[in-house]
């Protein structure tokens, strides 16, 4: 099945047409920005609950009121999502609702497994939220990981088939952002693979796209095949976008043993890697390769100056049944 | 490509560059490791020693490619070469999910079993597609396979060629592995059917194939690379299939030091044994042990590297030639003088800190004639000299007065007429590196450094480290407009010394371990630099060309001593071998080289001669992670009091830092 990523939905809204939907639940990741909160007050929904993240490390006293819902910190999301929905229901808990989820505070782990969890969870569709900073604290000197990069591995359950040649032919498809250590940590990872570097352009704001090319630098000497020609772009905030870019990247490839995904950007753009992996290539040769920190900082953006709106129509997503066909390969 | 220098990694490099690219080292092709060995072997080392290349230059794709008949090749060599990188296991797939880590040893077994089998049949598939065996020597090999492990398909796709059906047998097998494992993740099972006995598969794979015709006493080497990928149950399974392996199997397992996890096995808690179950060598130990060689290896590589960028090999020695300073006098007038331009004689900066270490004891009139007995314009090399000569005196207790002055300057100034006697002489071959470093310092400038020798020394016998450096250089002389391979004049003092200090910062980062581990050997080795660096320009360096540091550890905590091992194994740090012994007890101390490589980033010199014996209060401060900033800033500056006119003042940190 070939899968027509612009048919998606998607709109931009602000905070005062939030209020126009109504939801049954509505879930956000909680940190201390603005825009996370802002959202979180503006919509409509009969139940909203705050997920909790560990890697934040919030004590319970600095926890806000309402209904709270532990994201335990696992090299596993899928055991994290299980435990998260299990509140509400867990397998089939969210079938007939009308959901909206916040990813803006989420960790990248959770977004690559959502659409998956949530259509395990009973959903079918799921309206989507992310909103734009004006801008982060530090320019493009934001860190987003608060401490180094503890490892790097793949997100089990997005693990796919591997082939077994001496020289196998890898790729090694990085969406990056302001973070060139989290670039740097994949990269060096999967030092074989070919590294393709998907860069947002447009940016999330006019400035960003430059600032990210200006970090990416740092991460030149992991980066195999440096060179601008060999970038992807898509739009920072068009998950769908990004998904078409890297089944449109994938396919023009030719044959590959291995197609590793590592999205360490902006939270859409990760979105926009997790929606192709679970539409187009979970199942087969394809994982999501991820650069773990112990924890995150809480608070990296001033103000909000755009709220997104994606709609997953999670009727896409792959199962993941038996292997088809044994052993193959992309193109 | 812009310079012959991009590629610096073995895995940015195809098959046939790899040959191109491959020099023997001492000229021997198994100078270093012997691929043929039934004796396990580790090749060990930091990043960059050249495994990787060598490794792959074993590997049948290689083999094959140096031979029309790759079997002739096998034969000729003794060994057949089956190459494969651990990280494309994945090997954190084989953990968590709810399963106990028994079960994952089991299941990781089994795959490993089946990955290299297939492995060593595809490389058996190959051969026949070059050289097909014919009749049921093939067969012979398929049908050891499905006697282990059983009927895998129902139906044979390639009834006529075995030995691909056995390979695609086994993929399909591994492949219903990788659903089950990938699944278990959203399932919380782990349904598998394990069908052999831990390493049955592989050592009967290898008996077969060792039976095709052409194949008698050639040994079958898996070529492991990467083995840091594995986790340490995982190379527990890999050290009992080299304690348990069975002729005509071998192994070669390339990784880093730290890497190398363990050598226990599952053969009832044995531990595999060193000389008795495998031998283990560092490859940069074996560049070591013969550095003249290393330098010729390296020559060999570069010019390589140049004519296979259309130089001629003549060009390409001019070129390696162009890497030392324009030619100068024994005392570098030009160079120096060239440095010191933008000063009047009177004026050199360090005249102008003497004059004012003077004044600080002595009068006005004092300060002034001191700097007029010293003085020696014409000479700024041996000028300097005599600068230290006068600190010395001064802090081994003389007045600091025009007289010591004009007896420091006696004490140098044969060295202008060549009429030295060998105290000087001594003095001045071992003061010179460091007087004109503080020279460029003074005149804030980066200390320089040129000349291929050099360079070669700077990469602390690791190759990739040198093709770095010269990267840099070519950048840099590039963007200053510089003829880089064309040209024949020298490449410029300034893209030398930006390229081997952006060589250096490169170094530092590739080389560190990742996460909290890495920030702390960062933090660790920043320190000793810092440390070594105000040693180095001080007014009286109590050692020459610091770059080395003894010590009897002790008393040292056991925070401080895991970074110092982590700053070894990562090669920040290099264990020199042997030690010292020490001054005054007689006691070996273990004694450290800061890795030549960083050496730049601090102004150091890449070679070793001076030794300086830390305190454990001082390796405390360097390296233990609950010693702030601020009190290593304080034991440092104790040393910079020590060290720096008027020598008298030193002040005893040691209470309030620890």
């Amino acid at each position: 099945m070939v899968v027509e990523y612009s048919a998606f939905r998607r709109s931009r809204v602000s905070l005062a047409q939030l209020p126009a939907q109504h939801f049954d639940l509505f879930l956000s990741s909680f940190n201390d920005s603005f825009r996370v909160s802002a959202l979180a007050d503006a919509v409509t929904a009969s139940r909203k609950a705050w997920i909790i993240h560990d890697e934040y490390r919030y004590a319970r006293e600095e926890l806000p009121p309402g209904d709270l819902v532990r994201a335990p910190q696992s090299v596993a999301p899928s055991e994290s999502w299980v435990e998260v929905l299990a509140h509400f229901g867990g397998e089939d808990g969210l079938a007939g609702l009308r959901v909206a989820i916040d990813i803006t505070g989420m960790m990248r782990p959770h977004i690559a497994m959502l659409p998956f969890a949530l259509k395990q969870a009973g959903a079918r569709e799921v309206t989507v939220y992310y909103s734009d900073p004006e801008s982060y604290v530090a320019g493009e000197r934001t860190r987003f990981t608060k401490g180094p990069v503890a490892r790097v591995g793949l997100i089990p359950g997005m693990e796919g088939a591997h082939t077994n040649r001496p020289s196998p032919r890898d790729v090694l498809i990085i969406g990056a952002g302001y973070d060139d250590s989290l670039v740097k940590a994949v990269a060096d990872d999967k030092p074989n693979a070919e590294h393709v570097v998907l860069l947002g352009l447009p940016g999330l704001q006019p400035h960003m796209y430059q600032e990210s090319v200006l970090k990416l630098e740092r991460a030149r000497e992991s980066i195999r095949d440096f060179r601008p020609a060999s970038r992807s772009f898509a739009p920072a905030n068009n998950p769908f976008a990004t998904a078409h870019v890297i089944a449109s990247r994938v396919a023009s490839m030719g044959a590959v043993d291995h197609v590793y995904l590592s999205a360490v950007g902006a939270k859409p753009q990760v979105l926009g890697f997790s929606w192709y992996y679970w539409c187009d290539a979970a199942g087969g040769n394809s994982s999501f390769v991820h650069p773990f920190a112990e924890r995150y900082e809480r608070d990296t953006s001033n103000g909000l100056s755009m709220i997104h709106e994606y709609v997953l129509e999670l009727d896409f997503v792959r199962s993941l049944g038996p292997p088809a066909a044994l052993n193959a390969s992309f193109g | 490509m812009r310079s012959p220098f991009e590629v610096t990694k073995a895995v940015d490099l195809d098959d046939p560059q790899i040959e191109r690219t491959y020099v023997a080292f001492k000229g021997r092709e198994r100078a270093i490791v012997d691929p043929a060995s039934p004796m396990p072997q580790f090749l060990t080392g930091v990043k960059g020693g050249g495994r990787t290349h060598l490794m792959r230059h074993f590997s049948f794709a290689l083999q094959s490619s140096r031979q029309k008949r790759p079997l002739l090749e096998i034969q000729t060599d003794g060994y057949l070469g089956v190459y494969f990188r651990c990280s494309g296991l994945n090997g954190s797939r084989f953990t968590g999910k709810g399963q106990s880590s028994e079960i994952w040893a089991t299941v990781f077994s089994y795959y490993m079993d089946l990955w290299l089998t297939e492995l060593l049949l595809a490389t058996v598939v190959d051969i026949d597609s070059c050289e097909p065996w014919f009749g049921d020597a093939a067969a012979l090999v398929s049908d050891v396979i499905s006697g282990v492990v059983g009927s895998v398909s129902a139906r044979m796709s390639n009834p006529h060629a075995p030995l691909v059906q056995a390979k695609e047998d086994l993929a399909a097998l591994r492949a219903e592995l990788d659903w089950a494992i990938n699944n278990a993740a959203h399932t919380g099972r782990l349904e598998v059917s394990i069908r052999s006995n831990p390493g049955e598969l592989l050592f009967k794979a290898c008996q077969a194939v060792g039976r095709l015709p052409g194949m008698k006493n050639v040994t079958i080497t898996f070529l492991a690379d990467e083995y840091e990928n594995l986790t340490e149950e995982q190379q527990i399974y890999f050290n009992t299939l080299i304690r348990e392996k069975e002729a005509p199997a071998s192994f070669l397992v390339g990784g880093r030091s730290w890497g190398i996890k363990t050598h226990k096995t599952l053969s009832a808690g044995e531990e595999n044994k060193r000389g008795s179950e495998f031998d283990v060598l560092a490859i940069e130990d074996a560049y070591a042990r013969d550095p003249k060689e290393y330098e010729a290896f390296c020559r060999h590589l570069i010019t390589l590297r140049l004519t296979d960028f259309d130089l001629s090999a003549g060009e390409a020695q001019k070129w390696i030639a162009r890497l030392s300073f324009e030619s100068d006098d024994r005392f570098l007038s030009n160079r120096l003088a060239a440095v010191l331009s933008k000063y009047r004689p009177w004026e050199r900066p360090y005249l102008a800190r003497l004059g004012a270490a003077v004044r600080s004891v002595r009068t006005e009139a004092v300060a002034r004639g001191v700097v007029e007995a010293v003085a020696l314009p014409d000479c700024p090399l041996v000028e300097k000299l005599a600068v230290l000569r006068f600190y010395q005196l001064w802090s081994w207790g003389r007045d600091p007065s025009v007289e010591t002055a004009r007896t420091a300057r006696h004490w140098v100034e044969p060295l202008l007429s060549g009429e030295q006697g060998p105290e000087l002489d001594n003095f001045f071959r071992q003061r010179k590196s460091d007087a004109v470093a503080q020279i460029y310092n003074d005149a804030n400038r980066q200390t320089a450094y040129a000349g291929f020798s050099e360079l070669v020394a700077m990469s602390g016998f690791l190759p990739r480290s040198l093709l770095m450096i010269l990267k840099y250089v070519s950048h840099w002389a590039e963007f200053h407009g510089e003829d880089v391979f064309g040209g024949s004049a020298p490449i410029s003092e300034r893209a030398l010394s930006e390229g081997v200090r952006d060589a250096a910062k490169w170094y530092l980062a590739d080389a560190k371990p990742l996460g909290t581990d890495g920030e702390e050997c960062e933090i660790a080795v920043t320190r000793l630099g810092r440390y070594l660096q105000a040693m180095r320009y001080s007014d009286k360096p109590s050692e020459i060309d610091i770059t080395t540091f003894s010590s009897n550890l002790h008393a040292i905590s056991g925070e401080a001593l895991a970074v110092l091992n982590r700053c070894l194994d990562h090669g920040l740090l290099a264990e020199v071998r042997g030690g010292r012994s020490s001054r005054n007890h007689g006691s070996t101390h273990r004694k450290f080289q800061l890795h030549p490589m960083l050496t730049p980033i601090w102004g150091l010199k890449p070679g070793r001669r001076g030794d300086m014996t830390f305190t454990t209060q001082t390796v405390e401060a360097i390296f233990s992670p609950a010693v702030t900033e601020l009190a290593f800033s304080r034991a440092r500056e104790t040393l910079e009091v020590a060290l720096n006119a008027p020598f008298g003042g030193a002040i005893d940190t040691r209470e309030p830092l620890f």
